[in-house]
Protein backbone atom coordinates (compact mmCIF):
# COMPACT_ATOMS: atom_id res chain seq x y z
CA UNK A 1 0.00 0.00 0.00
CA UNK A 2 1.30 3.34 -0.76
CA UNK A 3 2.28 5.97 1.66
CA UNK A 4 -0.31 8.25 0.53
CA UNK A 5 -3.28 5.57 1.78
CA UNK A 6 -1.78 5.24 5.16
CA UNK A 7 -1.66 9.41 6.32
CA UNK A 8 -4.69 11.38 7.11
CA UNK A 9 -4.21 14.49 8.05
CA UNK A 10 -7.72 15.77 9.64
CA UNK A 11 -8.76 19.36 11.07
CA UNK A 12 -10.63 19.54 14.66
CA UNK A 13 -12.53 22.39 13.50
CA UNK A 14 -15.65 21.04 11.68
CA UNK A 15 -16.30 24.82 10.44
CA UNK A 16 -13.03 24.79 7.60
CA UNK A 17 -12.16 20.93 7.34
CA UNK A 18 -10.71 21.33 4.30
CA UNK A 19 -8.40 24.29 3.93
CA UNK A 20 -5.36 24.96 2.22
CA UNK A 21 -3.55 24.09 5.83
CA UNK A 22 -5.13 20.61 5.96
CA UNK A 23 -4.11 20.12 2.21
CA UNK A 24 -0.04 21.24 2.50
CA UNK A 25 0.52 19.09 6.06
CA UNK A 26 -1.02 15.83 3.78
CA UNK A 27 1.42 16.80 0.80
CA UNK A 28 4.53 17.50 3.69
CA UNK A 29 3.65 14.37 5.37
CA UNK A 30 3.85 12.12 2.26
CA UNK A 31 7.09 13.81 1.08
CA UNK A 32 8.65 13.28 4.69
CA UNK A 33 7.68 9.82 4.94
CA UNK A 34 8.64 9.00 1.53
CA UNK A 35 12.40 10.92 1.95
CA UNK A 36 13.31 9.04 5.18
CA UNK A 37 12.03 5.82 3.53
CA UNK A 38 9.61 4.90 6.95
CA UNK A 39 6.84 4.43 4.88
CA UNK A 40 6.55 1.05 4.63
CA UNK A 41 7.36 0.67 8.55
CA UNK A 42 3.95 2.56 9.28
CA UNK A 43 0.45 0.68 9.33
CA UNK A 44 -1.38 4.20 9.77
CA UNK A 45 -0.77 7.67 10.60
CA UNK A 46 -3.85 10.34 11.56
CA UNK A 47 -3.16 13.66 12.07
CA UNK A 48 -5.39 15.89 13.84
CA UNK A 49 -4.99 19.99 13.32
CA UNK A 50 -7.16 22.25 15.66
CA UNK A 51 -5.10 25.86 14.94
CA UNK A 52 -7.02 27.90 16.68
CA UNK A 53 -6.65 26.09 20.29
CA UNK A 54 -3.87 25.42 18.69
CA UNK A 55 -2.08 21.61 19.12
CA UNK A 56 -1.05 19.13 16.66
CA UNK A 57 -1.65 15.41 17.13
CA UNK A 58 -0.07 12.41 15.47
CA UNK A 59 -1.03 9.21 16.23
CA UNK A 60 1.23 6.46 14.05
CA UNK A 61 0.84 2.40 14.38
CA UNK A 62 4.28 1.23 13.51
CA UNK A 63 4.57 -2.51 11.64
CA UNK A 64 7.74 -4.05 13.95
CA UNK A 65 7.48 -7.56 12.06
CA UNK A 66 11.10 -7.64 12.12
CA UNK A 67 13.15 -9.79 15.34
CA UNK A 68 16.00 -8.62 16.63
CA UNK A 69 19.31 -10.18 15.30
CA UNK A 70 21.55 -11.52 17.59
CA UNK A 71 25.42 -12.58 17.45
CA UNK A 72 25.05 -15.60 16.35
CA UNK A 73 23.21 -14.74 13.42
CA UNK A 74 25.99 -12.66 11.48
CA UNK A 75 29.12 -14.27 13.51
CA UNK A 76 30.60 -17.72 13.86
CA UNK A 77 31.73 -18.33 17.12
CA UNK A 78 34.01 -21.03 18.03
CA UNK A 79 36.31 -21.90 21.13
CA UNK A 80 39.88 -22.06 20.45
CA UNK A 81 43.06 -22.01 22.34
CA UNK A 82 43.34 -18.61 22.85
CA UNK A 83 40.09 -17.09 23.56
CA UNK A 84 36.58 -17.03 22.38
CA UNK A 85 37.63 -16.82 18.43
CA UNK A 86 34.28 -14.83 16.84
CA UNK A 87 34.69 -14.05 12.51
CA UNK A 88 32.20 -11.22 11.73
CA UNK A 89 30.41 -12.87 8.41
CA UNK A 90 27.80 -9.97 7.62
CA UNK A 91 30.21 -6.81 7.79
CA UNK A 92 27.24 -4.45 7.28
CA UNK A 93 26.66 -4.88 10.98
CA UNK A 94 30.83 -4.54 11.92
CA UNK A 95 30.17 -1.13 13.76
CA UNK A 96 26.95 -2.18 15.20
CA UNK A 97 29.06 -5.58 16.94
CA UNK A 98 31.90 -3.37 18.11
CA UNK A 99 30.51 -0.77 19.27
CA UNK A 100 28.29 -3.86 21.19
CA UNK A 101 31.14 -5.69 22.44
CA UNK A 102 33.18 -2.66 23.41
CA UNK A 103 30.64 -1.41 25.66
CA UNK A 104 30.30 -4.75 27.01
CA UNK A 105 33.97 -5.86 27.45
CA UNK A 106 35.79 -2.77 26.93
CA UNK A 107 37.58 -2.03 23.88
CA UNK A 108 41.10 -2.94 25.51
CA UNK A 109 40.80 -6.56 26.86
CA UNK A 110 39.41 -7.32 22.57
CA UNK A 111 41.92 -8.54 20.67
CA UNK A 112 41.00 -7.61 17.02
CA UNK A 113 43.62 -9.22 14.33
CA UNK A 114 41.57 -7.80 11.33
CA UNK A 115 38.48 -6.61 9.94
CA UNK A 116 36.46 -9.81 10.43
CA UNK A 117 39.03 -11.54 13.36
CA UNK A 118 38.11 -11.12 17.31
CA UNK A 119 39.25 -12.95 19.61
CA UNK A 120 37.50 -12.84 22.97
CA UNK A 121 39.36 -13.77 26.24
CA UNK A 122 37.24 -17.38 27.62
CA UNK A 123 36.93 -15.87 31.15
CA UNK A 124 35.15 -12.82 30.14
CA UNK A 125 31.95 -14.23 29.02
CA UNK A 126 30.35 -18.23 28.05
CA UNK A 127 30.04 -19.08 24.16
CA UNK A 128 26.13 -19.26 24.57
CA UNK A 129 25.61 -16.03 26.59
CA UNK A 130 27.75 -14.32 23.35
CA UNK A 131 25.75 -16.24 20.73
CA UNK A 132 22.76 -15.03 22.13
CA UNK A 133 23.30 -11.00 22.67
CA UNK A 134 20.90 -9.02 20.33
CA UNK A 135 23.41 -6.92 18.51
CA UNK A 136 20.70 -5.18 16.40
CA UNK A 137 17.15 -4.14 17.35
CA UNK A 138 15.16 -3.17 14.01
CA UNK A 139 12.14 -1.90 16.25
CA UNK A 140 14.84 0.64 17.70
CA UNK A 141 16.17 1.92 14.46
CA UNK A 142 12.28 1.91 12.42
CA UNK A 143 10.92 3.73 15.71
CA UNK A 144 13.86 6.20 15.97
CA UNK A 145 13.61 6.78 11.91
CA UNK A 146 9.26 7.73 12.38
CA UNK A 147 10.05 9.46 15.41
CA UNK A 148 12.43 11.83 13.92
CA UNK A 149 9.66 12.29 10.46
CA UNK A 150 7.42 13.29 13.33
CA UNK A 151 9.34 15.64 14.80
CA UNK A 152 10.01 17.17 10.94
CA UNK A 153 6.19 17.24 10.60
CA UNK A 154 5.52 19.31 13.48
CA UNK A 155 4.75 22.69 13.44
CA UNK A 156 8.32 24.29 15.21
CA UNK A 157 6.48 26.75 17.14
CA UNK A 158 4.73 23.98 19.21
CA UNK A 159 7.07 22.67 21.76
CA UNK A 160 5.55 21.59 24.39
CA UNK A 161 4.90 18.49 23.98
CA UNK A 162 3.46 15.15 25.08
CA UNK A 163 4.54 11.73 23.63
CA UNK A 164 3.51 8.13 24.40
CA UNK A 165 4.70 5.12 23.55
CA UNK A 166 2.65 1.84 23.61
CA UNK A 167 3.92 -1.56 22.11
CA UNK A 168 3.71 -0.65 18.20
CA UNK A 169 1.51 3.05 18.53
CA UNK A 170 3.39 5.94 18.91
CA UNK A 171 1.16 9.06 20.37
CA UNK A 172 2.41 12.94 20.12
CA UNK A 173 0.52 16.12 20.81
CA UNK A 174 1.96 19.20 20.79
CA UNK A 175 1.15 22.92 21.21
CA UNK A 176 3.02 26.12 22.50
CA UNK A 177 0.69 26.15 25.72
CA UNK A 178 0.40 23.85 28.24
CA UNK A 179 -1.41 20.81 27.22
CA UNK A 180 -4.71 20.76 28.49
CA UNK A 181 -7.02 17.14 29.18
CA UNK A 182 -9.81 19.05 27.58
CA UNK A 183 -7.95 18.60 24.40
CA UNK A 184 -7.03 14.28 24.77
CA UNK A 185 -10.45 14.06 25.55
CA UNK A 186 -11.54 15.78 21.97
CA UNK A 187 -8.72 13.94 20.28
CA UNK A 188 -9.61 10.54 21.72
CA UNK A 189 -13.50 11.35 20.45
CA UNK A 190 -12.15 12.21 16.48
CA UNK A 191 -10.10 9.21 16.75
CA UNK A 192 -13.00 6.98 17.81
CA UNK A 193 -14.28 7.91 14.23
CA UNK A 194 -13.00 6.12 11.02
CA UNK A 195 -10.19 8.30 9.19
CA UNK A 196 -11.49 10.40 7.04
CA UNK A 197 -9.98 11.20 3.34
CA UNK A 198 -9.53 14.86 2.27
CA UNK A 199 -12.00 14.72 -0.93
CA UNK A 200 -10.63 14.87 -4.64
CA UNK A 201 -12.31 18.06 -5.52
CA UNK A 202 -10.63 19.71 -2.90
CA UNK A 203 -6.56 18.28 -3.13
CA UNK A 204 -6.48 18.27 -7.07
CA UNK A 205 -5.90 21.85 -7.39
CA UNK A 206 -2.71 21.39 -5.24
CA UNK A 207 -1.63 18.33 -6.53
CA UNK A 208 1.94 19.18 -7.98
CA UNK A 209 2.09 18.40 -11.63
CA UNK A 210 2.93 20.58 -14.83
CA UNK A 211 0.12 22.14 -15.93
CA UNK A 212 -0.18 23.80 -19.06
CA UNK A 213 0.46 27.38 -19.64
CA UNK A 214 -0.92 29.91 -21.84
CA UNK A 215 1.92 32.13 -21.59
CA UNK A 216 4.87 31.69 -24.68
CA UNK A 217 7.57 30.81 -22.82
CA UNK A 218 10.85 32.31 -23.80
CA UNK A 219 14.30 30.56 -23.77
CA UNK A 220 16.85 31.88 -20.87
CA UNK A 221 19.15 33.60 -24.01
CA UNK A 222 17.28 34.18 -27.25
CA UNK A 223 17.22 37.48 -28.82
CA UNK A 224 13.76 38.28 -28.07
CA UNK A 225 14.45 41.69 -28.82
CA UNK A 226 15.63 41.53 -32.08
CA UNK A 227 12.08 41.42 -34.22
CA UNK A 228 10.80 44.37 -32.53
CA UNK A 229 13.78 46.16 -33.54
CA UNK A 230 13.56 45.44 -37.37
CA UNK B 1 17.07 61.62 -13.65
CA UNK B 2 15.50 58.01 -13.81
CA UNK B 3 17.67 54.87 -14.43
CA UNK B 4 17.03 51.36 -15.91
CA UNK B 5 19.49 48.52 -15.35
CA UNK B 6 20.01 46.00 -17.52
CA UNK B 7 22.15 42.91 -18.37
CA UNK B 8 24.60 42.80 -21.62
CA UNK B 9 24.65 38.67 -22.47
CA UNK B 10 27.03 38.26 -25.81
CA UNK B 11 30.88 37.16 -26.89
CA UNK B 12 33.61 39.86 -25.69
CA UNK B 13 34.53 40.31 -29.44
CA UNK B 14 34.22 43.95 -29.54
CA UNK B 15 32.50 44.63 -26.66
CA UNK B 16 34.17 47.42 -25.73
CA UNK B 17 31.86 49.41 -28.38
CA UNK B 18 28.85 48.66 -25.73
CA UNK B 19 30.88 49.58 -22.23
CA UNK B 20 32.17 52.93 -24.37
CA UNK B 21 28.26 53.50 -25.35
CA UNK B 22 27.39 53.19 -21.55
CA UNK B 23 30.22 55.73 -20.57
CA UNK B 24 29.38 57.87 -22.88
CA UNK B 25 25.37 58.11 -21.95
CA UNK B 26 27.01 58.80 -18.15
CA UNK B 27 25.42 55.23 -17.13
CA UNK B 28 26.95 53.15 -14.74
CA UNK B 29 28.96 49.62 -15.74
CA UNK B 30 28.12 47.57 -12.10
CA UNK B 31 29.91 44.66 -12.95
CA UNK B 32 32.20 42.83 -16.26
CA UNK B 33 32.59 39.10 -16.21
CA UNK B 34 34.13 37.01 -18.96
CA UNK B 35 34.21 33.74 -19.37
CA UNK B 36 35.92 32.37 -22.59
CA UNK B 37 33.71 33.00 -24.90
CA UNK B 38 30.91 34.91 -23.11
CA UNK B 39 30.39 38.33 -21.70
CA UNK B 40 27.99 39.29 -18.76
CA UNK B 41 27.85 43.38 -18.43
CA UNK B 42 25.82 44.35 -15.87
CA UNK B 43 24.73 48.46 -16.53
CA UNK B 44 22.82 51.04 -15.34
CA UNK B 45 22.16 54.04 -18.19
CA UNK B 46 19.40 56.74 -18.31
CA UNK B 47 15.79 55.99 -18.98
CA UNK B 48 15.75 57.86 -22.12
CA UNK B 49 18.92 56.45 -23.90
CA UNK B 50 17.24 52.82 -23.83
CA UNK B 51 16.71 52.88 -28.03
CA UNK B 52 20.74 53.43 -28.14
CA UNK B 53 21.93 50.66 -26.11
CA UNK B 54 19.57 47.97 -28.01
CA UNK B 55 20.52 49.07 -30.73
CA UNK B 56 24.31 48.64 -29.93
CA UNK B 57 23.71 45.43 -28.48
CA UNK B 58 21.93 43.93 -31.71
CA UNK B 59 24.68 45.15 -33.25
CA UNK B 60 27.30 43.33 -31.31
CA UNK B 61 24.58 40.03 -31.69
CA UNK B 62 23.56 39.76 -27.58
CA UNK B 63 20.76 40.07 -25.52
CA UNK B 64 19.81 42.76 -23.39
CA UNK B 65 17.97 41.31 -20.24
CA UNK B 66 16.10 43.97 -17.56
CA UNK B 67 17.39 43.85 -14.03
CA UNK B 68 14.92 45.77 -12.18
CA UNK B 69 16.11 45.26 -8.71
CA UNK B 70 19.54 45.94 -9.69
CA UNK B 71 21.39 48.00 -6.98
CA UNK B 72 19.18 46.75 -4.24
CA UNK B 73 19.35 44.88 -1.01
CA UNK B 74 16.87 42.63 -0.47
CA UNK B 75 16.42 40.71 3.07
CA UNK B 76 14.39 37.25 3.07
CA UNK B 77 13.52 36.20 5.83
CA UNK B 78 11.95 33.06 7.39
CA UNK B 79 10.75 32.62 11.09
CA UNK B 80 13.50 30.79 11.85
CA UNK B 81 16.64 28.89 10.05
CA UNK B 82 14.92 25.50 11.35
CA UNK B 83 14.77 22.69 8.44
CA UNK B 84 10.67 23.40 8.72
CA UNK B 85 11.93 26.73 6.79
CA UNK B 86 14.85 26.41 4.77
CA UNK B 87 15.62 24.90 2.61
CA UNK B 88 13.45 24.74 -0.28
CA UNK B 89 11.48 27.75 -0.24
CA UNK B 90 13.74 30.45 0.95
CA UNK B 91 16.85 29.32 -1.41
CA UNK B 92 13.97 29.74 -4.32
CA UNK B 93 13.32 32.73 -3.66
CA UNK B 94 16.37 34.27 -3.05
CA UNK B 95 18.32 33.39 -5.87
CA UNK B 96 15.48 33.94 -8.15
CA UNK B 97 15.82 37.85 -6.33
CA UNK B 98 19.29 37.79 -7.26
CA UNK B 99 19.03 36.63 -11.29
CA UNK B 100 16.55 39.99 -11.07
CA UNK B 101 19.64 42.14 -10.22
CA UNK B 102 19.04 41.92 -6.53
CA UNK B 103 21.79 41.44 -3.63
CA UNK B 104 19.88 39.33 -0.84
CA UNK B 105 20.05 38.40 2.42
CA UNK B 106 18.77 35.72 3.83
CA UNK B 107 17.85 36.26 8.02
CA UNK B 108 15.89 33.85 10.08
CA UNK B 109 14.57 35.39 13.22
CA UNK B 110 14.85 33.50 16.68
CA UNK B 111 11.60 33.61 17.96
CA UNK B 112 9.37 34.29 14.55
CA UNK B 113 7.17 30.28 15.16
CA UNK B 114 4.35 29.55 16.56
CA UNK B 115 1.16 31.89 17.36
CA UNK B 116 1.18 33.61 20.99
CA UNK B 117 5.02 33.20 20.76
CA UNK B 118 6.24 34.87 17.77
CA UNK B 119 8.31 38.23 18.00
CA UNK B 120 10.76 40.04 16.67
CA UNK B 121 13.64 41.56 19.18
CA UNK B 122 14.27 45.54 17.89
CA UNK B 123 17.88 44.28 17.32
CA UNK B 124 16.37 42.07 14.49
CA UNK B 125 14.23 44.52 13.07
CA UNK B 126 16.77 46.91 12.43
CA UNK B 127 19.31 44.52 10.71
CA UNK B 128 16.03 44.17 8.31
CA UNK B 129 15.42 48.10 8.23
CA UNK B 130 19.54 48.09 6.74
CA UNK B 131 18.10 46.62 3.68
CA UNK B 132 15.74 48.37 1.14
CA UNK B 133 13.22 45.69 0.73
CA UNK B 134 11.45 42.84 3.23
CA UNK B 135 10.41 39.44 2.04
CA UNK B 136 8.60 37.35 4.86
CA UNK B 137 8.24 33.94 4.00
CA UNK B 138 5.70 32.47 6.04
CA UNK B 139 3.30 28.75 6.22
CA UNK B 140 0.73 27.15 5.63
CA UNK B 141 -2.22 28.16 7.88
CA UNK B 142 -4.62 31.09 7.25
CA UNK B 143 -5.44 31.46 11.03
CA UNK B 144 -2.23 32.67 11.46
CA UNK B 145 -1.54 34.90 9.07
CA UNK B 146 -4.41 36.32 9.95
CA UNK B 147 -4.66 36.50 13.51
CA UNK B 148 -0.51 36.38 14.49
CA UNK B 149 2.08 36.80 11.97
CA UNK B 150 1.41 40.53 11.36
CA UNK B 151 3.12 41.10 14.85
CA UNK B 152 6.29 40.41 12.95
CA UNK B 153 6.47 42.83 10.38
CA UNK B 154 3.95 45.46 11.49
CA UNK B 155 6.19 48.18 12.56
CA UNK B 156 9.21 47.65 9.75
CA UNK B 157 10.11 51.45 8.25
CA UNK B 158 10.84 49.80 4.64
CA UNK B 159 8.28 48.35 2.16
CA UNK B 160 7.92 44.38 2.66
CA UNK B 161 6.49 41.52 0.87
CA UNK B 162 4.71 38.70 2.67
CA UNK B 163 4.16 35.63 1.27
CA UNK B 164 2.15 32.83 2.51
CA UNK B 165 0.13 29.08 1.80
CA UNK B 166 -3.74 30.21 1.52
CA UNK B 167 -4.77 32.23 -1.25
CA UNK B 168 -5.73 35.19 -0.08
CA UNK B 169 -6.09 39.01 -1.38
CA UNK B 170 -4.39 40.19 1.17
CA UNK B 171 -2.70 39.90 4.99
CA UNK B 172 -2.90 42.37 7.35
CA UNK B 173 -1.07 45.92 7.74
CA UNK B 174 0.59 44.22 4.43
CA UNK B 175 0.73 46.23 1.22
CA UNK B 176 1.72 43.00 -0.69
CA UNK B 177 0.65 39.47 -0.68
CA UNK B 178 1.53 36.61 -2.20
CA UNK B 179 -0.79 33.55 -1.72
CA UNK B 180 -0.30 29.53 -2.37
CA UNK B 181 3.40 29.30 -1.91
CA UNK B 182 3.36 28.17 2.57
CA UNK B 183 5.78 25.57 3.79
CA UNK B 184 6.57 23.22 1.01
CA UNK B 185 8.61 19.94 1.13
CA UNK B 186 10.20 20.54 -2.23
CA UNK B 187 11.65 22.62 -5.21
CA UNK B 188 10.34 25.06 -7.19
CA UNK B 189 10.97 22.85 -10.74
CA UNK B 190 7.36 23.75 -12.36
CA UNK B 191 6.94 26.76 -15.10
CA UNK B 192 3.54 28.06 -12.79
CA UNK B 193 5.93 27.56 -9.62
CA UNK B 194 8.17 30.09 -11.31
CA UNK B 195 5.04 32.28 -12.12
CA UNK B 196 4.82 32.41 -8.30
CA UNK B 197 8.51 33.27 -7.96
CA UNK B 198 8.55 36.06 -11.15
CA UNK B 199 4.98 37.42 -8.86
CA UNK B 200 7.48 37.93 -5.82
CA UNK B 201 9.92 39.66 -7.89
CA UNK B 202 6.84 41.86 -9.35
CA UNK B 203 5.98 42.95 -5.86
CA UNK B 204 9.64 43.45 -4.62
CA UNK B 205 10.25 45.42 -7.84
CA UNK B 206 6.85 47.76 -6.50
CA UNK B 207 8.12 48.18 -3.25
CA UNK B 208 11.90 49.42 -4.73
CA UNK B 209 9.74 51.06 -7.28
CA UNK B 210 8.14 53.15 -4.16
CA UNK B 211 11.42 54.10 -2.19
CA UNK B 212 12.91 55.67 -5.10
CA UNK B 213 9.75 57.60 -6.06
CA UNK B 214 10.13 58.94 -2.57
CA UNK B 215 13.53 59.81 -3.28
CA UNK B 216 12.81 61.70 -6.06
CA UNK B 217 10.73 64.75 -3.90
CA UNK B 218 14.30 65.06 -2.62
CA UNK B 219 16.92 63.44 -4.50
CA UNK B 220 20.25 62.37 -3.69
CA UNK B 221 23.40 64.53 -3.82
CA UNK B 222 24.81 61.37 -6.07
CA UNK B 223 24.30 57.92 -7.31
CA UNK B 224 25.38 55.53 -4.57
CA UNK B 225 27.72 53.93 -7.88
CA UNK B 226 29.49 56.77 -8.51
CA UNK B 227 30.67 56.87 -4.64
CA UNK B 228 30.94 52.85 -4.74
CA UNK B 229 33.92 54.00 -7.63
CA UNK B 230 34.86 56.59 -5.27
CA UNK B 231 35.78 54.74 -2.56
CA UNK B 232 37.01 51.76 -4.84
CA UNK B 233 39.90 54.36 -5.99
CA UNK B 234 40.87 56.03 -2.89
CA UNK B 235 40.71 52.74 -0.27
CA UNK B 236 43.11 50.75 -2.05
CA UNK B 237 42.10 47.92 1.23
CA UNK B 238 39.08 47.03 -0.30
CA UNK B 239 40.38 44.62 -3.42
CA UNK B 240 41.93 42.84 -0.18
CA UNK B 241 38.26 41.95 0.67
CA UNK B 242 37.30 38.20 0.28
CA UNK B 243 33.50 38.75 0.17
CA UNK B 244 31.95 38.40 -3.36
CA UNK B 245 30.66 41.78 -3.02
CA UNK B 246 32.81 44.14 -0.62
CA UNK B 247 30.91 46.98 -1.28
CA UNK B 248 27.29 46.74 -1.63
CA UNK B 249 25.03 49.27 -3.46
CA UNK B 250 21.56 50.15 -1.73
CA UNK B 251 19.27 52.09 -3.31
CA UNK B 252 20.11 54.99 -0.96
CA UNK B 253 23.30 53.91 0.66
CA UNK B 254 26.06 51.50 0.61
CA UNK B 255 27.15 48.83 2.93
CA UNK B 256 31.32 49.04 3.29
CA UNK B 257 32.37 45.01 4.35
CA UNK B 258 35.64 46.81 6.02
CA UNK B 259 35.75 46.52 9.83
CA UNK B 260 33.98 49.77 11.10
CA UNK B 261 36.71 50.95 14.15
CA UNK B 262 39.61 50.66 11.63
CA UNK B 263 37.87 52.72 8.60
CA UNK B 264 35.92 54.48 10.10
CA UNK B 265 38.01 57.79 9.68
CA UNK B 266 39.32 56.51 6.02
CA UNK B 267 35.77 56.22 5.08
CA UNK B 268 34.76 59.25 6.45
CA UNK B 269 37.60 61.51 4.42
CA UNK B 270 36.57 60.12 1.16
CA UNK B 271 36.83 63.23 -1.19
CA UNK B 272 33.67 63.51 -3.56
CA UNK B 273 34.09 66.58 -5.55
CA UNK B 274 33.98 69.56 -3.28
CA UNK B 275 32.66 67.29 -0.26
CA UNK B 276 33.89 64.69 1.96
CA UNK B 277 31.79 61.63 2.44
CA UNK B 278 31.01 62.35 6.04
CA UNK B 279 29.12 65.77 4.92
CA UNK B 280 27.01 64.07 1.81
CA UNK B 281 26.28 60.80 4.24
CA UNK B 282 25.94 59.08 7.53
CA UNK B 283 28.87 56.95 8.29
CA UNK B 284 27.48 53.94 11.44
CA UNK B 285 28.12 50.71 12.08
CA UNK B 286 25.99 48.25 10.69
CA UNK B 287 24.12 45.79 12.51
CA UNK B 288 25.87 43.21 10.38
CA UNK B 289 29.28 41.91 11.95
CA UNK B 290 31.10 45.54 12.06
CA UNK B 291 30.55 46.54 8.63
CA UNK B 292 30.07 49.68 7.68
CA UNK B 293 26.67 51.26 6.62
CA UNK B 294 26.70 54.63 4.89
CA UNK B 295 23.08 55.84 4.33
CA UNK B 296 23.18 59.24 2.09
CA UNK B 297 21.71 62.07 2.91
CA UNK B 298 19.30 64.16 0.05
CA UNK B 299 20.26 67.38 -1.19
CA UNK B 300 17.67 69.68 1.08
CA UNK B 301 20.05 68.00 4.42
CA UNK B 302 23.17 68.83 2.75
CA UNK B 303 22.24 72.26 2.41
CA UNK B 304 20.79 72.49 5.56
CA UNK B 305 24.13 71.34 7.38
CA UNK B 306 26.35 73.58 5.04
CA UNK B 307 24.90 76.77 6.96
CA UNK B 308 25.32 75.13 10.13
CA UNK B 309 28.63 74.67 9.60
CA UNK B 310 28.90 78.25 8.53
CA UNK B 311 27.42 79.77 11.60
CA UNK B 312 29.19 77.92 13.35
Amino acid sequence: MAAENKVFVESLDLADPFNFGIISYKIIADTIFADLAVSGALRLVRILIDIKTPFFYIWGEVNTMETPIRLADITSITLADGGIHLVIEDETYAPDILRLLWAQFGRERLTQLDRWNLIIPPQLTSLEALKQMITVNPRERIVNKVLDAFNRLIPEGFRVRQSTFDHNTITIIASENPIQDEWLNRVKEALRKPPSRIPEEYSEKYKREPKQIQKKIVPWKTHEFQESLE
Amino acid sequence: MSTESFIFEGGPHRHELITELIEDLGGWIIQKKIMAQEITITFIIPEADIPLVREKALQLRGSLRDQPLLGTEIAVIAPTIARHHLPHLLCDIAEYLRRLGAKTNMVGLARGVGQRIAQISTYEKNVIEEHDVAVFVFGNFEYCLKEHKWKLYKDLAIPFVVTGGPDLAAVPHADYYIGNIGRLPYRFRLLDEFDKLQQIGNAVSKCARKVRAALEHDPLFLSPYAVKEEIERQIPEIQRVLSPTPIVPQIRGLRIKLPFPLFQEKIANVKIGDYLLSEIAEIAQSNFRNYILVKFLPRSQIAIKKEDNKKN
